[in-house]
């Protein structure tokens, strides 16, 4: 059996925009799209840009748009006359690569991370609320800051759902000394209007439960 | 790597492994890959090659040297552990291009 499958493909170096290159791939019904894609780089045109990492779902790498929804290649199954895409809304090195190397310096800038403690003051056991281990699924695949109609990568690389929900996590972690809400604020990213528009590959209900960790009126 | 040098090997699958391997270097002299500057997979895999096949010949040398079973290197042909001598570890050494093996007891 085989499926044909379009790839939106792109050389910012070179096209002046996109086009859309089909191929015939080998499936079974169990064949994932990271194979298909494995199968056109091995088989059928080794120019072919896409990313990947762990091959089980857990490292947000792969994740690209399928018929024009946020998936991860290595979970989802390759269907016959399937399009395949980047994230929307983010920059693109080639093809199916997205350039995700401008959040990290602004990561760095807001300090998404525990700051150092001195010995005394780390807890033997730390209590973190449920919720913090629901919203640790995040693998910062940033589908959600690609399905979010106010994003504007152009404008300000992080303020989307993705950084409200790290910001969340570190607003629950016990060991957290800054107040995530004040650079929720001061980033914009009140002004959320809770379209629920943003979609999330792992599950998480963002408005739920990023919005209210951050949004609520005091403790 | 898969098929012969998995787990479970045989010193006939192990020498037909290398010589698979043998193969793959002569192949790998005349390598050629696409022009394209970005994001260039083909870049990465070339690189990865050579230290993929030397990782491969030390597995595969190792494996035939080791004339039993110990551990996760289970030979059919030897499924008995030998512990009639001293301990040994496998050192692989590439020099020129050539991987030499040898055994160095534990402790020495």
């Amino acid at each position: 059996m085989s499926s044909r499958i379009s790839i939106r493909r792109y050389d910012p170096e070179t096209d002046s925009e996109p086009r859309w290159d089909d191929y015939n791939v080998p499936s079974n019904g169990r064949t994932t799209v990271l194979e298909a894609l494995t199968y056109v780089y091995e088989n059928l045109d080794p120019t072919l840009a896409f990313g990947s990492g762990c091959r089980f779902g857990s490292c947000g790498l792969c994740a690209l748009e399928l018929n024009g929804q946020p998936r991860m290649a290595c979970s989802a199954r390759v269907k016959d006359g399937m399009k395949i895409a980047p994230l929307a809304g983010m920059p693109v090195t080639r093809d199916l690569v997205i350039d995700r190397e401008a959040f990290f310096d602004g990561l760095r800038a807001l300090r998404i991370y525990i700051q150092e403690q001195g010995p005394s003051n780390t807890p033997q056991v730390l209590r973190v609320p449920k919720l913090h281990a629901r919203l640790a699924a995040c693998i910062e695949c940033l589908a959600c800051n690609s399905t979010c109609p106010s994003y504007d990568f152009g404008k300000d690389p992080l303020a989307g759902p993705y950084l409200l929900v790290k910001l969340a996590q570190l607003q629950l972690d016990p060991r957290n000394d800054i107040d995530r809400r004040e650079q929720v604020r001061d980033l914009g990213l009140d002004q959320c209007t809770e379209c629920r528009s943003c979609y999330c590959i792992r599950g998480l209900d963002i408005r739920r439960d990023v919005l209210g960790v951050l949004m609520d009126e005091g403790e | 790597m898969w098929e012969r040098v998995g787990p479970l090997r045989e010193a006939a699958g192990l020498e037909d492994a290398l010589r698979g391997i043998s193969s793959i270097e002569e192949q790998a002299r005349d390598l050629q890959i696409c022009e394209i500057r970005r994001c260039n997979t083909e870049v990465a895999d070339a690189v990865e090659l050579p230290h993929m096949l030397a990782t491969a010949r030390a597995i595969a040398l190792s494996a035939l040297g080791r004339a039993e079973s110990r551990g996760a290197h289970v030979r059919s042909d030897f499924p008995e552990r030998d512990d009639t001598g001293p301990v040994k570890n496998m050192v692989a050494r590439m020099r020129d291009g050539e991987c030499t093996l040898r055994q160095l007891a534990i402790g020495e």
